[in-house]
């Protein structure tokens, strides 16, 4: 009995002191909230890691405030992405832990290159990035992008990065894409990969009051990011897309095109669309537009030629008429909808002709293709990626009015020198 | 060998977990690699198949009541042959057991403990199967049926969660690589219920033998669904290409759930679903191979066997260099060849049994 | 004659006396003595003088100044004698009714043959008498409270059940508080626990069987069960284990518990203990049979099951829907007092993928300056906590049960001021602890204060996967337990034919049948 229970101690005692081979602790790693890879001088690449100072919310400081959260970016040039990681552990008191990284970050040099694979592409085998981190081309470089990804506005580092995505509902300007998507769609033989196209904005397209007028003058969504004219807050901004074939990016699609292409995909949720109002073409109407329903997609073939036929759903609500005109009433209403279906219509068969002339489908056409054929060798046979130029595609919008707001009826301004209707 | 009696829920549960814990793991994107997007009916295929051969096993069940299979092996094909069915299924259930084994320690090793010495994980999964094997049939049917019902909702809670990644474009095409290579591959790779066997080895715990049937077809149907749940599953939210690569396919489902901001990284339901489910199916094989070695040998006392059965089964998991060999040879071959070692005993004890002993016995019972 | 010059001559001081206890010869059993004394007779004798002289001799009278002997002379000229202990018996009904009966009623009458008889069966009107002749069993029952009456030319003594002894009044139960069930509690004194239970269960069926258990002390003990329903196998083996005991001291239910227990090595309790006479009751309808031991206030049921162990009786005494959500919050309670400080160690050492990031920035913000690693900051509040729950129970009155929690929280909150924990281990601390209050039994409370241990090692070896693995063999240990031959997770894990109620609890009209492990003979309840 005794030699059992001395027996049974020394075997705990040996197993709590040789085991626990993966026990570390919460601060013996600093974690990377973003990684960029940009092309290298001194060596093949340039890789940057944004590590953050996990110090908020420490009690002892209850006093005197929250102090900002440190953020460091790191660059190292080498040839390899693990290979940088672990050579950058020689200058930290930390190890390098990517458990938490919310974005990638490519520069748009190496994206029209069409390196992806070659710097990004062996990270889906590391254990440690999941699969929902973003992807994001960046206009400038990575490191500067990184740089600049601060929250100027005193919210932590993991708030900013989950709302920033977050945004893509809310607006449709920029698509939601993270690594896993990324990654199938690269290797996919029905669907082409689109990454979020970002930027920094230095603040210097809001020109001041006294200046001559812009001369670069552009829709506000159709510009792309880092080109908005604003000014405060934080200077990186996600506006617009990027267009891959394979692995190389080929085009880049402003805000309006992004959203129509979301609405197309099915993957729109809602957002702000001002338009200008028919019988005053200088003022704009503003409707809050949801899609209704997934597209309906049907798809036939005509002499070994897709022919697609789109139909879009969508319902919205008035938001402002700076023309006040009495568009709340019914047949007012209906003639709005009817202009509003135009313009989109306008803008989709756009969007298809600059799909058919790069000869990419980023619209997930191919999706709905696939269920014409039964087997896999037939699909791969058919080889849609390079189909798409000889789709035929008919658009057909449903555009519907909801609501009005708070407002059911707009009066006239009185005054002396106003117009009448 | 006395041995308690467990009731037939029990059984169910324990047998369901037997078959269905190999799922978890790579055979999965092999399934996927071989059939395409078919997989999730092929595998039902595969459960009709192992059905059939069951009902044979049933049909010998039913003719000797009160045995369990290795004693109608005994009966029907005579005692030197019966010993060495008896040890083939041993071999196989062994076999097995410790080839899951091996994929369940490289899928921890990968996922959650990076560092840590395959052996210390295969030792500590050796130790937690010989202590619950030496509680006997009884403890270990009745921890299957505690556990099972919380795994089970833990499994379809993560199966429900993850509707967000599915899209149904990635089933189509719908016939995979053509119909009569998934109707070949479901054939082959019945094996993988193959463990139905064990509701045959554990006849004589039940309360009466003839519920083993009744049991048998219900655990390979809740067996069948859970694996055509995961296939489904699998294939709709990966595409196929991409299923072909993955490790762990499952838990990389899991880890992709987020809804919201805050409810993300939910792994940790899987983790115990996944742990709990292998110890409970890889034990219960464990005791099947070691109940058909005692039989085998007439054998009493089962516990100096469980020691060094425990310890050659950490021998012949570690054997294995590298998980490359594991999956370029040792899996596939265990899938597509596997059936010989599972389902031959049954059918020579069938056929024996059929054309000549049953004359005998109806004879008999004539006079 | 004192000299002055006595100071300077030594003088030897007087030893003062020093108690030692020096070694006696290893003397282990009474038998030893026995064997080398004459055999004493065992009957009693027909003589006065010379059962006089045994009795002197078996009490070490005058040495024993508590037993007291009251020579007197029945029918006038008789001689007979009375012992009995002075604490122990009513003076009152002693000097007013045996005495009188005795010397008064008796006078005139003859010298008999079976004047024994005689007196037992007209003259002393006591209730309850016996009968004896062996010595042996006249002193047990004299140290009983009984008074033994000796009488010349007879060899058989009469016992007079005289027994009235102070003892304390029902009072509130300590431990079992309810809201709505009733509040009395068992005493010391083994007749008044009886006739609670009696009051309760009013049924002729009730049967009390009354056991001496121990060697030399003499402990008095009462099995009641109710015939019928019980299996009957159940109450051979409780008389069959009982019998078994010889050790010499038992001084209270827990140590019979650890006595007739099926297994020591179990980490659970195979029996229930406890203090209120209601809950005794339902347990006896349903086919349990209650242990009760001389001097002490719980009494055991046997065979029990891990539920029984979980359920108050307000789940039955309420409504089923509070019942129902009152034992939802017990099983959370109990979850988290056994799994919370391993998850969090597994969390936070092995698995910080999976704490979204803002959590464990507040984490690993919180850890900064703490000296210790993780596992000793967790084992060293852990350790606290228990010691500080340990010492307010000894604390008396109510000091004791503010101490209790506030002050481990204010303890800890100081920790975290000075810089030595983090506050987040606190808050995972004081959770499992305040959850581990919520459970009703004792022992199972104890069981799970010592299993979360387990748990904390076994996160600490390998994470999660540790902890699967102890679930594994915890759950599995626990399944192959049986108290009595009842297995412990009924009706759960054997899963059986009766519906009785697991977590939630059922509207009380649909359990209709007795818990099917127990095997009882009648399977339906009356309604």
């Amino acid at each position: 009995m005794r030699r059992i229970s001395i027996a049974l101690i020394l075997f705990v005692v040996v197993l709590l002191s040789t085991s626990c081979f993966d026990a570390h602790e919460v601060d013996d790693y600093a974690y990377v909230t973003t990684v960029g890879v940009d092309k290298g001088i001194a060596d093949k690449w340039r890789f940057s890691f944004q590590i953050t100072n996990m110090r908020t919310g420490g009690p002892k400081e209850g006093s005197g405030g929250k102090e900002a959260p440190e953020h460091v970016t790191i660059t190292i040039d080498a040839p390899d992405f693990f290979h940088a990681a672990n050579v950058l552990d020689t200058s930290l008191a930390r190890t390098l832990n990517f458990r938490h990284t919310k974005y990638i970050v490519i520069s748009r040099e190496i994206a029209e290159n069409g390196d992806f694979t070659e710097t990004m592409g062996p990270i889906i085998r590391f254990r440690e990035i999941r699969r929902t981190a973003g992807v994001i081309v960046s206009n400038t470089s990575a490191q500067s992008f990184i740089e600049e990804f601060n929250p100027k506005i005193g919210i932590s580092m993991a708030r900013l990065q989950e709302g920033l995505m977050e945004q893509s509902k809310q607006t449709g300007f920029f698509p939601q894409i993270q690594l896993k998507e990324f990654y199938s769609t690269l290797k996919s033989n029905y669907k082409q990969p689109i990454a979020i196209l970002a930027g920094v904005n230095d603040f210097s397209h809001l020109l001041p009051q006294k200046a001559e007028n812009d001369t670069q003058k552009k829709e506000l969504g159709k510009r792309i990011a880092g080109e908005i004219p604003r000014k405060g807050g934080n200077t990186i901004e996600f506006f617009g897309t990027a267009v891959f074939d394979g692995d190389k990016m080929v085009a880049e699609l402003d805000g309006y095109e992004t959203r129509i292409m979301l609405m197309m995909r099915g993957e729109y949720s809602q957002g702000v669309f001002s338009f200008s109002d028919p019988l005053k073409p200088e003022l704009h109407i503003s409707v809050n537009l949801r899609q209704r329903r997934k597209p309906k997609i049907k798809v036939q073939f005509e002499d070994g030629n897709p022919v697609i036929n789109i139909k879009l759903m969508l319902h919205g609500e008035l938001l402002a008429i700076q023309s006040k005109i009495d568009y709340e009433e019914s047949n007012k209403i209906g003639y709005l909808e009817t202009v509003m279906e135009g313009i989109i219509k306008k803008e989709a068969e756009a969007l298809i002709d600059k799909a058919k002339e790069l000869n990419t489908d980023f619209l997930y056409f191919g999706t709905h293709v696939i269920r014409n054929f039964t087997t896999i060798q037939e699909w791969e046979k058919y080889n849609w990626i390079e189909q798409m130029e000889n789709v035929k595609a008919i658009v057909d919008v449903d555009v519907r009015i909801r609501g009005t707001g708070t407002m059911i009826q707009t009066s006239p301004v009185k005054g002396v020198e106003v117009e009448g209707k | 060998m006395d041995e308690g009696k467990i009731g037939n829920i029990e059984m169910i549960c324990l047998l369901v977990n037997a078959i269905a814990c190999k799922a978890f793991f790579t055979s999965i994107a092999a399934v996927v690699e071989k059939v395409g997007t078919a997989g999730w009916y092929m595998t039902m295929i595969s459960a009709a198949v192992s059905m059939g051969v069951f009902s044979l096993m049933y049909m010998l069940i039913k003719a000797h009541s009160g045995k369990n299979i290795l004693e109608i092996y005994d009966e029907t094909v005579g005692k030197k042959a019966g010993k060495a069915l008896a040890l083939i299924s041993c071999l196989i259930l062994f076999l097995s057991a410790s080839i899951t084994l091996r994929e369940f320690t490289d899928a921890t090793n990968v996922y959650l403990l990076h560092e840590t010495p395959p052996g210390f994980i295969v030792g500590m999964f050796i130790l937690a199967m010989t202590v619950v094997c030496c509680l006997g049939i009884e403890g270990l049917g009745r921890l299957a049926k505690l556990l099972s019902y919380i795994l089970l909702f833990n499994f379809l809670v993560v199966m429900i969660l993850s509707y967000q990644r599915i899209e149904i474009y990635r089933l189509y095409p719908l016939l995979g690589y053509g119909l009569g290579n998934t109707i070949k591959n479901g054939i082959v790779r019945s094996s993988a219920y193959g463990e139905i066997i064990l509701a045959g080895v554990f006849a004589k715990a039940l309360n009466d033998t003839k519920d083993a049937g009744k049991i048998g077809y219900r655990s390979l149907i809740l067996g069948g669904l859970v694996i055509a749940i995961i296939l489904f599953a699998v294939i709709a939210s990966f595409p196929y290409f991409i299923a072909i690569e993955l490790a762990d396919p499952l838990y990389i489902m899991v880890s992709l759930v987020q809804h919201g901001r805050f409810f993300q990284r939910v792994e940790v339901i899987f983790i115990f679903t996944w742990n709990l489910s292998t110890l409970i199916g890889l034990t219960a094989i464990f005791y099947g191979a070691i109940n058909c070695y005692c039989h085998a040998f007439n054998i009493k006392d089962k516990k100096p066997i469980i020691i060094s059965f425990a310890i050659s089964i950490y021998l012949t998991t570690l054997i294995i260099p590298s998980i490359s060999i594991v999956l370029d040879y040792v899996v596939p071959n265990l899938r597509d060849y596997g059936w010989i070692g599972f389902y031959s005993p049954i059918f020579i004890a069938w056929i024996m049994w059929f054309f000549f002993k049953r004359r005998k016995q109806t004879y008999y019972e004539k006079n | 004659m004192k000299m002055p010059w006595d100071i300077f001559i030594y003088k030897e001081r007087p030893r003062k006396e020093k108690f030692e206890l020096l070694e006696t010869p290893e003397d282990d059993s009474n038998k030893v003595n026995r064997a080398t004394e004459p055999e004493k007779q065992a009957y009693i004798y027909s003589d006065i003088k010379s059962n006089l002289k045994r009795i002197k001799e078996d009490f070490k009278i005058p040495l024993n100044s508590d037993v007291i002997i009251r020579e007197l002379k029945v029918c006038g000229y008789i001689d007979a004698f009375l012992v009995f202990i002075d604490g122990l018996t009513d003076k009152k009904i002693l000097n007013e009714v045996v005495l009188d009966n005795l010397m008064s009623g008796t006078r005139g009458m003859d010298y008999e043959e079976d004047l024994i008889d005689e007196i037992a069966d007209k003259i002393i009107n006591v209730g309850i008498v016996k009968k004896h002749n062996l010595f042996d069993e006249i002193e047990s029952m004299v140290t009983n409270g009984f008074c033994a009456l000796f009488i010349d030319g007879h060899n058989k003594c009469l016992l007079l059940e005289l027994a009235k002894y102070p003892k304390r009044n029902i009072e509130k139960p300590e431990n079992e508080k309810t809201i709505r069930g009733s509040k009395e509690s068992f005493v010391e004194d083994l007749p008044t626990n009886v006739s609670m239970l009696r009051r309760l269960f009013k049924n002729k069926n009730l049967i009390v069987e009354y056991m001496r258990i121990g060697a030399e002390s003499n402990i008095g003990c009462a099995i009641m069960y109710v015939n019928g329903i019980i299996n009957p196998e159940i109450v051979k083996e409780i008389k069959k284990r009982i019998n078994k005991v010889k050790s010499e001291s038992i001084l209270g239910s827990g140590m019979l518990e650890q006595r007739i227990e099926d297994n020591k090595w179990m980490i659970f309790p195979q029996t229930l203990n406890t203090e209120r006479p209601d809950r005794a009751a339902s347990l006896l309808m349903e086919g349990k049979a209650i242990i009760m031991v001389e001097g002490s206030p719980c009494v055991n049921a046997v065979p029990i099951t891990f539920f029984d162990l979980y359920h108050t009786s307000e789940d039955n005494n309420l409504r089923w829907y509070y019942g129902s959500f009152i034992s939802l919050i017990r099983l959370l309670g109990v979850l988290m007092a056994v799994f919370l400080p391993g998850f969090y160690i597994a969390l936070v050492l092995y698995s910080q993928e999976m704490i979204s990031s803002e959590l464990l920035a507040s984490i690993a913000g919180a850890r900064e300056g703490v000296p210790f690693p993780t596992i000793a900051e967790l084992t060293i509040m852990e350790v606290a906590f228990e010691l500080i729950r340990e010492a307010s129970s000894r604390v008396p009155g109510t000091i004791g049960e503010t101490l209790g929690i506030v002050g481990a929280l204010i303890l800890g909150q100081a920790a975290v001021q000075a810089g030595l924990v983090s506050p987040i281990l606190i808050i995972v601390v004081a959770a499992s602890g305040i959850s581990s209050f919520v459970i009703p039994d004792y022992s199972l409370s104890l069981a799970i204060r010592i299993t979360r241990f387990f748990f904390i090692l076994m996160g600490y070896l390998a994470g999660f996967y540790g902890i699967s693995i102890g679930m594994f063999i915890f759950f599995g240990l626990m399944c192959s337990m049986k108290s009595f031959g009842v297995p412990f997770l009924a009706p759960i894990a054997p899963k059986l034919r009766t519906s009785s109620d697991i977590i939630l609890a059922k509207p009380i009209d649909t359990m209709k049948y007795r818990p099917d492990e127990a095997n009882t003979l009648k399977k339906q309840k009356k309604k």
